[in-house]
């Protein structure tokens, strides 16, 4: 099977559930129970596909795992089901190779589901067992549809067989997995776990399935293969030739196999044969890129600079200690976002302190981090039962944080990188502590690569840590640390460093980290364990992004975002409150007219009325002019004399009785208020006798009603009835509520919170 | 073959611009509200459940297990199907109150922004069942069909949001209807059926 892949252009074979419906079986029946009384078919079925020129064919054990067997009750006849469906396909195959089909458990890993990782590691490893048993010439975990469960079936598959596996995921056609996870990231955690080739199959036809392949092959250092559908039941399926055609063009961008999901038939394999005769991939794949994935991204090494977050770190962090001791991962899960909103990349975790279990610890926080945040993680710990359990739960390709020279250290690392496919930090100290020289470091870098080598673990799988320490105790280590680095670029090695240690003992700390960073990056480091949030650090970090890499426009936009229309108009269209704030204050002091701030801030609302009208601005810029506006009016209502603080009239609002949806109703009260009327707000579900009477003890200018649904909406109805004992303006508004049931019920009628200030405006003539 | 699904905390996998399509924008998107919709969304996971119901028309309307769906034009819709997915999603009572608490203390964009979100990731829920059913019907039996419907939806009244409810068990994830008003609470909650072939 080694080079099965890499000769010509093989073809796979099409859907088996659509051929075995249309030849008697029922909906509803377990189908691979079904087929273990039908074998001679299912036998057939399979020769009907080699005889149209399949390569290999899937044997029928799509649904053969133990947990999808036991919602039939067969949970038992695992092994009898497996074992029996690979021999019928084997009985047609001639010779040819059979995969031994695996699918998904039709459960959800927790939390998004129930199934626990060591459910969904045995019942696999149960059916990769089976089918290896069985004679399978390879594994294709195919459909898959969660990257979490995916690991996990290859993880099985690896643990008790040999066999070679294939596996293919479903996306849809803006390549995401069901969970989330986009193509590249899917290739690259699996790849990175040793997998034979990589596909893709079912969610989309031939054509939304080109891009995919491209984005596949791309980043795939193993062979690529595809199984688009050809229509679903019930749905309009293409032709068997149209769908060859199409299909067959999924070998020009990247496919070393093509075949066909559902509603594919013998007919399409064929005419798919003929198309692909004497088609090979020419030219080197690439190789597995330098990256790491979390459940949803992927992050190169080799794509500008890349920080790493350093504050899910205990160390010196007692509201975190505190956090960690007592289970509570909302507090590191907090920091994550604060570092990955800074512009964090990856994420080290270490949880090291005293006092607590790592071994637990780690992998719960890591899990917890991992299901919560998509950018990979870092995992940082010296303690190797916790590095293993953190990396058996983590969903993507982990960073290890680190493994030194020191004894024993590589020696049980190095087999867990292999296990699960993770890149490492190495850092070059031995069991005599931290080396002073370059050349001393270099040395033991040197060792430790050529250790891994051992491993099958090649140098793209490391980024050396130049060690950056304390300049204030030795003021020659920064240059030995930039010598590191300099090493590092000429080998073609990606360095990085714990940047913070640099500047231990100095004032003006970030200053000195951010400088330190600056050098090291223009000598090669492309990534560094750092505070990114930190201001001097992140400034200096998006200069650098603008002198190296391009980012001039995104480095002047973080200045001139806070440059705009000048005065407390200017300031109330584009809603800073605090420049609005400022003005105000300083025109008072130089003792401008409280009138006239007024009438500037009244200009801002009602352009941005008009533009809000015009869909040049939308709700949440309206609604920051609204506060604006009214931060303004707070601070002049004392200098207004009476006539001037006048409302411009009294507006009863409510949700009508029965409805308690009440944000667009809020929105309006909100409107009002920073228009200058006096609002009494009655909230919802309010009972239409209690609007009315408020309305008239008020002497209400207008009364507001808000309804979401059909259902409430006649509640306006009937307030109308009442209303006419002393008739005032109503204005009606909400989701289900049109101009056309406002006109039929007598009242105003008004789509948006803009609209309804206008007609208060027209009914107060304000 | 498996009827019921349920997740307590589903993903929510629908790009940022999704949120501000909702608030009326309109593209060229500036990247600071699509960064803001995107910290929004991730803070959302609903909760959800699905049943696969066998389907028989009747005259204006579905018979789905014994309950009766009403509904002329959704009855034409699902024409052809043997089976409904018949799906409840839901975010609690979290973003509603925190609206509430945004707009007490005159935060009024903020709200809107999370209201946006929260309605956003609350459809994502049902977006991911389908996709969920979908796969869980393999191999090709069964087909989920694209689109979906709400009570609401034409002739089929608010009223079989009840039918709906009890179909998932009565009060699935939490939501339950107000008297008189078929008003589901949690405020972001949904109610869906889509139709399935084969």
């Amino acid at each position: 099977m080694k080079d099965f892949l890499n000769s010509s252009i093989r073809v796979l074979d099409g859907a088996m559930g659509t051929l075995l419906m249309a030849n008697g079986m029922p909906a509803g029946v377990c189908p691979e129970a079904w087929a273990c009384e039908h074998l001679d078919l299912v036998t057939r079925m399979h020769r009907a596909y080699f005889d149209a020129g399949a390569d290999t064919v899937f044997a029928f054990t799509f649904g053969a795992n133990s947990l999808k067997l036991a919602e039939y009750g067969l949970e038992e006849r695992t092994e009898e089901i497996n074992h029996a469906l690979v021999r019928a396909a084997k009985a047609a195959a001639n010779g040819r190779p059979v995969g031994g089909d695996i699918s998904p458990t039709g459960r959800l890993m927790a939390p998004i589901g129930d199934l626990t990782r060591e459910q969904a590691f045995n019942c696999y490893a149960r059916q990769a067992k089976a089918l290896a048993e069985a004679g399978a010439d390879y594994l294709i975990i195919e459909t898959m549809l969660d990257i979490s469960e995916t690991r996990e079936a290859v993880l099985a598959a690896k643990s008790v067989c040999n066999l070679p596996i294939w596996v293919s995921m479903t996306y849809d056609e803006a390549g995401y997995t069901l969970t989330g996870t986009d193509v590249e990231t899917a290739v690259v955690t699996l790849a990175a776990r040793g997998v034979s080739a990589i596909g893709t199959n079912c969610g989309v036809g031939p054509e939304a399935m080109e891009q995919i392949v491209r984005r596949i092959a791309a980043v795939s250092p193993v062979p690529v293969f595809a199984k688009p559908n050809a229509g679903l039941p019930g749905g309009k399926t293409l032709p068997p030739r149209e769908f060859a055609e199409l299909t067959a063009r999924l070998v020009a961008v990247g496919a070393s196999a093509v075949g066909g999901c559902c509603g594919t038939e013998p007919d399409s394999v064929l005419f798919l044969k003929d198309l692909c005769k004497g088609l090979m991939q020419h030219g080197e794949r690439p190789a597995l890129p330098r990256a790491v994935t979390g459940s949803g991204r992927l992050v190169s090494f080799e794509e500008g600079f890349c920080p790493i977050g350093e504050r899910i770190n205990p160390t010196g962090k007692k509201k975190l200690q505190a956090a960690l001791r007592a289970g509570d991962f909302e507090t590191p899960l907090a920091m994550a976002f604060e570092q990955i909103d800074a512009g964090a990349r990856v994420l080290d975790v270490n949880v090291g302190m005293n006092g607590i279990k790592e071994a637990e610890l780690l992998p719960a926080l890591v899990r917890y981090l991992a299901e919560r945040v998509s950018v990979p993680l870092c995992i940082d710990t010296a303690d190797t039962a916790a590095l293993r359990a953190a990396l058996a739960v983590y969903p993507g390709r982990a960073l290890i944080n680190s493994i030194s020279a020191e004894p024993g250290r590589a020696e049980a690392v190095f087999p867990l990188m292999q296990q699960y496919g993770a890149m490492a930090i190495l850092l070059p100290i031995d069991e005599t502590g931290v080396p002073a020289t370059a050349q001393a470091r270099i040395a033991i870098a040197d060792r430790l690569i050529a250790k891994a080598a051992e491993y099958g673990l090649s140098k793209d799988r490391f980024i050396i840590d130049a060690l950056a320490m304390t300049v204030a105790s030795d003021p020659a280590a920064a240059q030995e640390a930039l010598k590191v680095v300099d090493w590092c670029k000429a080998q073609g090695l990606l360095s990085t460093m714990g940047v913070s240690n640099i500047s231990f003992g100095l004032p003006e700390r970030p200053a000195v980290n951010a400088a330190f960073i600056a050098a090291a990056r223009a000598r090669g480091m492309q990534t560094a364990i750092m505070n990114i949030a930190e201001p001097t650090v992140q400034t200096t970090h998006a200069a650098l992004e603008a002198l190296l890499n391009g980012g001039a426009a995104a480095y002047a936009a973080r200045y001139t975002e806070t440059e705009g229309r000048p005065g407390i108009t200017g300031a109330v269209i584009e809603g800073d409150r605090l420049r609005a704030r400022t003005l105000t204050a300083q025109a008072l002091g130089a003792g401008t007219q409280a009138q006239a701030l007024v009438d500037q801030t009244v200009a801002g609302l009602d352009e941005i009325g008009v533009a809000f009208a015009e869909k040049k601005v939308f709700l949440p810029q309206l609604m920051a002019a609204a506060e604006t506006a009214q931060t303004v009016f707070e601070m002049l209502a004392p200098h207004l004399s009476k006539q001037e603080s006048r409302s411009r009239g009294t507006v009863v609002a409510a949700t009508v009785k029965g409805d308690i949806h009440d944000i667009g109703k809020n929105l309006v009260v909100c409107m009002l208020r920073n228009h200058g009327f006096r609002v009494i707000d009655l909230g919802r579900d309010v009972d239409n006798e209690t609007i009315w009477q408020t309305a008239d003890r008020e002497n209400a200018a207008l009364v507001v009603l808000s309804a979401l649904l059909t259902t409430t909406m006649e509640q306006m109805r009937a307030y109308m009835a009442l209303n006419a004992q002393r008739p005032r303006p109503v204005l009606v508004g909400g989701a289900a509520v049109s101009k056309g049931f406002a006109d039929e019920i007598g009242a105003l009628y008004a789509l948006d919170a803009a609209q309804a200030v206008e007609q208060a405006r027209a009914v107060t003539q304000a | 073959m498996p009827k019921t699904w349920a997740f307590e905390a589903m993903p929510v996998s629908v790009p940022a611009r999704a949120v501000l399509l909702r608030l009326g924008m309109r593209m060229p998107f500036a990247e600071k509200d699509l960064a803001k919709a995107g910290r929004l969304l991730r803070g959302f996971r609903p909760g959800g459940c699905a049943r696969l119901c066998a389907l028989m028309s009747m005259p204006g309307g579905v018979l789905l297990e014994g309950e009766t769906v009403t509904g002329a034009q959704l009855a034409a819709k699902l024409e052809g199907c043997s089976h409904a997915l018949v799906m409840a999603s839901t975010l609690g009572p979290e973003p509603s109150a925190q609206t509430a608490a945004l707009l007490q203390n005159g935060q009024a964009e903020q709200a809107v922004w999370v209201d946006a979100a929260a309605s956003v990731a609350v459809d994502a829920g049902l977006d991911f069942l389908m996709r969920y059913a979908e796969g869980a019907l393999r191999p090709g039996a069964l087909r989920v069909e694209a689109r979906r419907y709400s009570p609401g939806y034409g002739d089929c009244g608010l009223e079989n949001q009840a039918v709906l409810m009890r179909l998932l068990g009565g009060a699935p994830c939490g939501i339950t209807l107000l008297e008189n008003s078929w008003i589901m609470t949690p405020e972001k909650s949904v109610l869906a059926i889509c139709g399935v072939r084969g």
